[in-house]
């Protein structure tokens, strides 16, 4: 069962994903965190499946009595049925016998027995997957530093000879550092507490490869589930090359034909210009082709957004009840940059979406929890276009008019095209302006063009040819002998 | 002489430690007796010809436990003096009153054992 090099399931999906499919048999692993991190809650999972595939489990608990690790283990949902128990924790009698001798040290009398008992236990039930918690423990059994390693390594050893794959926790602080046992075991999982929540990262892995980075994890009355970090190398699809339509015909005439299939987008310009309905208007186009899209709200209200558009004759209801529109209104700071991941790479899988928009950029930054959302804002746009999504992303701009800017988050880099929209004056009338500024794929048109945003729908004009400084805010008319 | 197992008398105050004593000691083929009060004790060394070796620990006893150094002395008996701490005073007071050495608590049981080994080889 557990030789033959097949790897053993941790028994946390997300899990599994980083480390590429699960534990290696018969090798030791470290758990390593400050209390309260989820250590014990990972061992529970990788002892429970190991139930569930008929490998026997060992749980050897040198710190909490078995009694108070089962009603734990239960009150988060685990089935500590046909898991086998070592306990080793020290009972009350300890107390009492404390005083009781002083010939030798603890450590040497106690250990004796400690070992025997393991030995015991490990021959009876000739365990696939053994957790120990807190290996620590074994620090007091042993009368130096040398020795402890000796012990540990001797003891992981024996497991692992025995058939075992085996996982042990270690409590660390400053003053008593987990160093040396991160050299004697065969990988690492640090798991790190936040205030925006867990986290746990793989630091070394003998024997196979696995996904760097901190990947979020979060523990649910359902246990413990982890969202692995994406990463846009994981899978790519063969998708059709080709240039899909805004339905405007303008618009498509900037594009010079529309954008490319699998690319990405930012539609960028200030509040209220019509980023959002532009980015809709594509999808719109795309649901007339049958092809299904889905919007991510960070900002405006699924409510709103529906009415919004309805208003200006483009039917997400019917679209949203067709299937060929899912709107979802992503709550502030409920998700990691990894479970948004996550959830986008579900749903787009679940639905086949070929348009993903993100409403927008700033909204996303400031939504999710935890560092550098943008790198992973980077990661989920290449995971998409990749997979041969069209990948929108509103980014708001907060200058009215003048001074061009793409986006104000350092995000320009990530599109293949840039749509910017902008206000000017003219003639004390505040117009709307579309234009675009890069397209990787193809050449586009370079003249900027009015847009009006009517119940009838996006109208965009003829080229504005005789005005001049539209970027500046304050265009000017052309007069025929400023012209060349 | 060579062929009757040798005897060693431990002298504790505490009954638990001297459980552990004869716990690994006694496996190394020697027969082993332990006595937790002076008078006890004092009797024994009287009533009991063949002693080899003596295993003293301080703790727990007055200076009166001299006198019973003394006696062992005279008898020709081999003792170790175990203490709790590592104290000048007391380790010249031991060396005095005709201990063979002066051992400091814990004692690591490895050690304890080869020592005897070594005076009981020696001694025969």
């Amino acid at each position: 069962m557990g030789k033959s090099g097949k790897k053993l399931s941790s028994g946390i999906k997300g899990f599994d994903e980083v480390l590429m499919g699960g534990f290696v048999p018969q090798r030791a692993y470290l758990i390593r965190g400050n209390p309260g991190t989820g250590k014990t809650a990972i061992g529970m999972h990788f002892l429970t499946e190991g139930v569930k595939n008929k490998e026997k489990s060992l749980f050897i608990n040198m710190g909490e009595p078995t009694q108070q690790v089962i009603s734990n283990a239960q009150g988060m949902g685990f089935d500590t049925k046909g898991i086998e128990f070592l306990d080793l924790s020290p009972d009350e009698k300890f107390f009492a016998d404390m005083e009781s001798y002083d010939i030798f040290s603890p450590a040497e009398v106690e250990r004796e027995s400690t070992t025997a008992q393991i030995i015991e236990k490990i021959e009876a039930v000739k365990p696939i997957r053994v957790f120990l918690d807190p290996i620590t423990q074994f620090r007091y059994l042993s009368t130096d530093e040398f020795q402890f390693r000796k012990q540990v390594l001797s003891f992981l050893r024996f497991l692992t000879d025995k058939g075992a794959t085996v996982l042990f926790t270690s409590e660390f602080s400053t003053s008593e550092p987990d160093d040396d046992l991160q050299f004697l075991c065969d990988g690492i999982i640090n798991v790190k507490f936040f205030p925006e929540g867990r986290s746990i990262a793989v630091s070394k892995y003998r024997g196979s490869g696995f996904r760097f980075g901190s990947h979020a994890m979060r523990i649910t009355p359902k246990g413990v589930k982890i969202y692995p970090r994406l990463r846009p190398t994981v899978k790519e699809k063969e998708f059709k090359q080709e240039t899909i339509s805004s339905g405007i015909p303008e618009i498509d005439e900037l594009l010079h034909g529309g954008i490319e299939r699998g690319t990405a987008t930012i539609i960028s310009g200030p509040s209220g210009v019509g980023k959002t309905t532009v980015g809709i208007q594509f999808m719109k186009e795309a649901a007339g082709r049958g092809e299904p899209s889905i919007v991510y709200t960070f900002e405006e209200g699924e409510e709103s957004l529906i009415n919004r558009c309805e208003s200006i004759n483009i039917p997400v209801n019917s679209m949203i009840k067709t299937g060929l529109l899912s709107v979802v209104q992503v709550e502030p700071l409920r998700y990691s940059p990894e479970e948004f991941a996550q959830l986008v790479r579900k749903q787009v899988d679940d639905k086949k979406a070929q348009i993903v928009m993100i409403d927008s950029t700033s909204g996303y930054k400031l939504s999710l929890r935890g560092e550098d959302p943008v790198s992973h804002l980077h990661a989920l746009t290449k995971y998409l276009t990749r997979m041969g999504c069209t990948v929108i992303l509103i980014n708001e701009v907060e200058k009215i008019s003048g001074g061009l800017k793409i986006t104000e988050i350092g995000i320009s880099y990530l599109a293949d095209n840039i749509i910017f929209l902008r206000y000017f004056e003219s003639d004390a009338e505040l117009h709307k302006t579309i234009g675009v500024l890069k397209k990787r794929l193809s050449s586009f048109e370079k003249t900027l063009r009015e847009i009006e945003i009517t119940k009838y729908g996006i109208r965009v004009g003829a080229p504005l040819k005789d005005i001049r400084g539209i970027l500046s805010g304050t265009p000017e008319r052309r007069d025929k002998e400023g012209m060349e | 002489m060579s062929n009757k197992t040798p005897f060693i008398l431990i002298l504790n105050r505490n009954k638990k430690n001297i459980e552990l004593m004869e716990k690994v000691i006694s496996p190394e083929g020697y027969q082993v007796q332990g006595l937790t009060n002076l008078t006890e004790f004092k009797n024994f060394i009287d009533a009991q010809k063949k002693i080899d070796l003596v295993l003293m620990d301080l703790t727990g006893f007055d200076k009166s436990i001299w006198k019973e150094c003394e006696n062992l002395r005279e008898n020709e008996i081999p003792f170790l003096i175990i203490s709790p701490q590592k104290h000048i005073q007391l380790h010249k007071e031991s060396i005095k009153h005709g201990a063979e050495d002066f051992l400091v608590k814990p004692l690591v049981v490895k050690e304890m054992v080869s020592l005897i080994n070594e005076f009981i080889k020696t001694d025969n």
